[in-house]
């Protein structure tokens, strides 16, 4: 994948979406996890969560800087 | 475990004292060091990434801090919003004006009111979008508009250091030792819950006051206003509090809809009491009685309200059963008006008993994992005042223009910097009760921010070197400025504080020790906020007579909506938007003069009055009624609403004069034979509205209360006559 992409004229970081992107994924995630209930096993839910995007958006940036 | 003696007895005393400690100050000191450690987390990152001023990044995270990781998330929220909107904004100014300086000020100076119109008309954390879309422009715009060829770069660093110190700010709070809300708004339901119950029984029992049911009702308010805010700052923090989130509203809504309900019930009830109507209310007590627990066996948790529910549902669905035996018991020898209000007690009792069993299952519900809100949840309704927010739009357009003038009068080089002070502070407290007191204290803040930055920029800094020593010399200066926020009764000072020593600290990649800079920054967030003040305290003061007239005549003028409000959710609009405008009112009201009881007062007969014309507007959409019945049931709600628009003598009179040819209507309606059940219950509902409205209007006291807004003389002798 490319490193910069182009948005009306301006270069901007690849990163910058797919941090977005992982965001959004991870919202999804979380709400599904909430709704069934997931949280009440796990020992520091906020910290589960930031590890959780990190996971996702450290994959992301691996596939774009491989 | 301490709630046994055993434990008590066996815990040593300076445990207790460590419990104590920890439960009020160790909170203060834990919020202390984690807001500490993410400011210089925040400035260390926009050292090592490079951007142009690190110190708006550690300015950032003092300003979203809060004790409570959903506050801090929401306010995030909120402000990347902002921050993105006054970026945009900013692009746009300066793409059309940065020729003309004197154009561009000005169009910055109307952006910066509309933002700030935003920020009064919504007054929760939304209002925080706006105000950082009126600050972020100036914060682009004015070094953008000297040099307008960097513009993109320039943004792109502001808004890269905010982002930064938000999510430094975010990630602190909620990973080290958070502090959730969702605890905090479980207690709060529970003891609110609680409370009305104990509210309830007091009521039916006839054992509750004037003055206490008066204050209760001010606890109800506040209660409602303060547990939507929890709600809605809930929402960011985990998905718990989002799948609840339906159900929390519908709690809320459940819970002004009982305040209310039983409000109109005790009325009622004591006008049967005081025209000694004994029998009947005997019976209608020992009913009402029934629906709640014992004493002392209160349902503590959500799970413990599940019985509780299930009587009630029992209990109203053998209501109207029971209300026909014992009116038939009545019925031998009891006149038209006693039996006129006995029905109109038992319907308000019936639709207590509906909207309790609605507010307990809404309760219940929260327990169980998984379920959805029993019934759609109506979205909080705020009022928003326009000619307040309006007003709040005038004054931050006018402050900008003025210090404008002075920079550009005086080619000031830090007049940017005061454009800007002045420009948060318009926004900030656009919809504060007293900006007055709050400016007073960051100014204080000021002061002391000024002499911490001073001190720690040129004395202590220029002895250091490198980031670990820089951040060791920073840090006692950080923890003051934090610890005064942690303190409620300092907290304004605190902010003032962390703002002006966050903004005039020069720490930058390049070191340079400025002192004319330091000076001239410093002067020039002291004269925003001077300017700030001035405008709150000469421009329609926001506690002056006038405006405080104006909102109190809005609080009569709300059963306009009543009258002529679209009617699907209408009840729910108008008792919240009532009670959303009624705490507005109390939170700047005159507490010892007596205002704040005097405002409840009037509210409670707004409250009444508009369920009533409601109920009445339902009945008149009956099938069963000629067009000339109907007619005549429009004519009378015009003509309330012509008395609620300016009560006089004579539009009461009409007004009373359309309620007796509505009733009339109403009754020949009821008697026909052929009205079908759900009908005939509108009907009497309607019935019932219209005894309540003649109730009210003919009610002296009531009369004097709901005018007193529109003649000051009036008001005085309405206080005397109150007391």
């Amino acid at each position: 994948m490319t490193r910069e992409i182009a948005l009306f004229g301006f270069f901007m970081p690849t990163l910058l979406p797919l941090f977005v992107l992982a965001f959004a994924l991870q919202w999804g995630i979380d709400s599904a996890l909430g709704r069934l209930g997931f949280y009440v096993h796990v020992w520091h839910p906020s910290l589960f969560r930031f590890s959780l995007f990190v996971c996702l958006f450290g994959a992301m940036g691996l596939a774009v800087y491989h | 475990m301490s709630a046994t003696p055993f434990a008590a007895q066996a815990a040593p005393a300076w445990r207790v004292k460590w419990h104590d400690w920890a439960a009020s100050e160790g909170l203060a000191w834990i919020f202390v060091a984690k807001t500490t450690f993410a400011a210089l987390l925040a400035l260390w990152i926009a050292f090592r990434l490079g951007f142009d001023s690190p110190r708006s990044s550690m300015l950032t995270v003092f300003i979203v801090a809060q004790p409570q990781t959903g506050v801090v998330l929401a306010k995030s929220f909120y402000r990347i919003l902002g921050t993105a909107a006054g970026c945009l904004a900013t692009f746009v100014l300066v793409g059309l004006f940065a020729q003309q300086r004197e154009l561009f000020l000005a169009a910055m100076a109307l952006w910066v009111g509309l933002c700030t119109v935003g920020a009064a008309l919504f007054r929760n954390f939304r209002a925080y979008a706006f105000v950082l879309a009126g600050y972020t422009a100036c914060l682009i715009g004015f070094p953008a508009a000297l040099h307008p060829e960097s513009v993109f770069s320039i943004a792109v660093f502001r808004v890269s250091e905010v982002m930064l110190g938000i999510l430094c700010a975010g990630l602190v709070a909620d990973l080290v030792l958070p502090r959730q809300l969702g605890v905090g708004l479980v207690t709060m339901v529970r003891g609110s819950y609680r409370e009305f119950l104990g509210f309830v029984t007091g009521a039916l029992r006839g054992r509750l006051d004037h003055d206490s049911m008066e204050r209760s009702h001010d606890h109800f308010v506040a209660n409602v206003i303060a547990f939507e805010a929890q709600r809605d700052a809930a929402y960011f923090e985990s998905p718990d509090a989002r799948v609840r989130s339906d159900r929390l509203r519908l709690l809320n809504a459940g819970y002004m809809a009982s305040t209310t309900s039983i409000h109109m019930l005790h009325q009622m009830m004591q006008r049967l009491r005081r025209r000694r109507c004994q029998r009947a209310l005997d019976r209608l007590a020992a009913l009402a009685l029934e629906l709640m627990p014992e004493e002392g066996v209160m349902p503590a948790t959500a799970a413990e309200a599940a019985p509780l529910a299930q009587r009630l549902a029992a209990f109203h669905a053998g209501l109207p059963r029971r209300i026909a035996a014992a009116r038939a018991t009545l019925e031998d020898d009891a006149d038209k008006e006693e039996l006129l209000d006995f029905d109109s007690a038992a319907d308000l009792l019936l639709r207590f008993a509906e909207e309790m069993l609605d507010y307990t299952r809404s309760y219940v519900a929260l327990a169980l994992p998984g379920t959805r809100a029993h019934r759609p949840a109506p979205s909080y309704v705020a009022h928003a005042d326009w000619i307040t927010a309006l007003l709040s739009g005038a004054r931050a357009t006018v402050a900008l223009l003025s210090v404008s003038a002075f920079w550009i009068a005086s080619a000031w080089p830090s007049g940017a910097g005061a454009a800007t002070i002045a420009c948060v502070f318009c926004c900030l407290f656009a919809a504060a009760p007293s900006p007055l007191l709050a400016l007073r204290g960051i100014s204080i803040g000021f002061l002391w921010g000024f002499a911490a930055a001073f001190v720690c920029g040129l004395m202590v800094l220029p002895q250091l070197d490198g980031f670990p020593l820089l951040a060791a010399a920073m840090t006692p200066f950080i923890m003051i400025g934090v610890k005064l926020v942690a303190n409620p009764a300092t907290a304004g000072i605190g902010a003032g504080y962390n703002i002006m020593f966050g903004s005039t600290i020069g720490v930058e990649n390049v070191t340079r020790f400025d002192a004319p800079g330091l000076l001239n920054d410093g002067f020039a967030a002291l004269l925003g906020a001077a300017v700030a003040t001035l405008v709150f305290a000469l421009l329609v003061p926001v506690g002056s007579r006038r405006l405080r007239l104006h909102l109190v005549r809005s609080l009569r003028r709300r059963t306009l909506l009543a009258c002529f409000g679209r009617m699907s959710g209408l009840r729910h609009r108008f008792e919240n938007s009532t009670r959303d405008l009624l705490g507005q009112l109390l939170a700047g009201a005159d507490r010892v003069g007596g205002e704040d009881r005097q405002l409840l007062g009037r509210a409670l007969s707004v409250l009444e009055a508009g369920h009533a014309i409601i109920d009445l507007r339902e009945a008149s959409v009956i099938g069963t009624l000629g067009v000339g019945s109907r007619a005549a049931l429009h004519a009378c709600v015009r003509a309330l609403a012509r008395l609620f628009e300016k009560p006089t003598q004579r539009r009461r009179e009409q007004a009373l004069e359309g309620v007796a040819r509505a009733t009339g209507r109403i009754e020949a309606a009821l008697e026909a034979a052929d009205v079908d059940p759900a009908e005939r219950a509108a009907l009497n509902r309607g019935r019932v509205g219209l005894h309540l409205l003649r109730t009210l209007l003919l009610d002296d006291g009531t009369f004097l209360t709901l005018s007193a807004a529109d003649n000051p003389v009036t008001a005085v002798s309405g206080a005397i006559h109150d007391a």
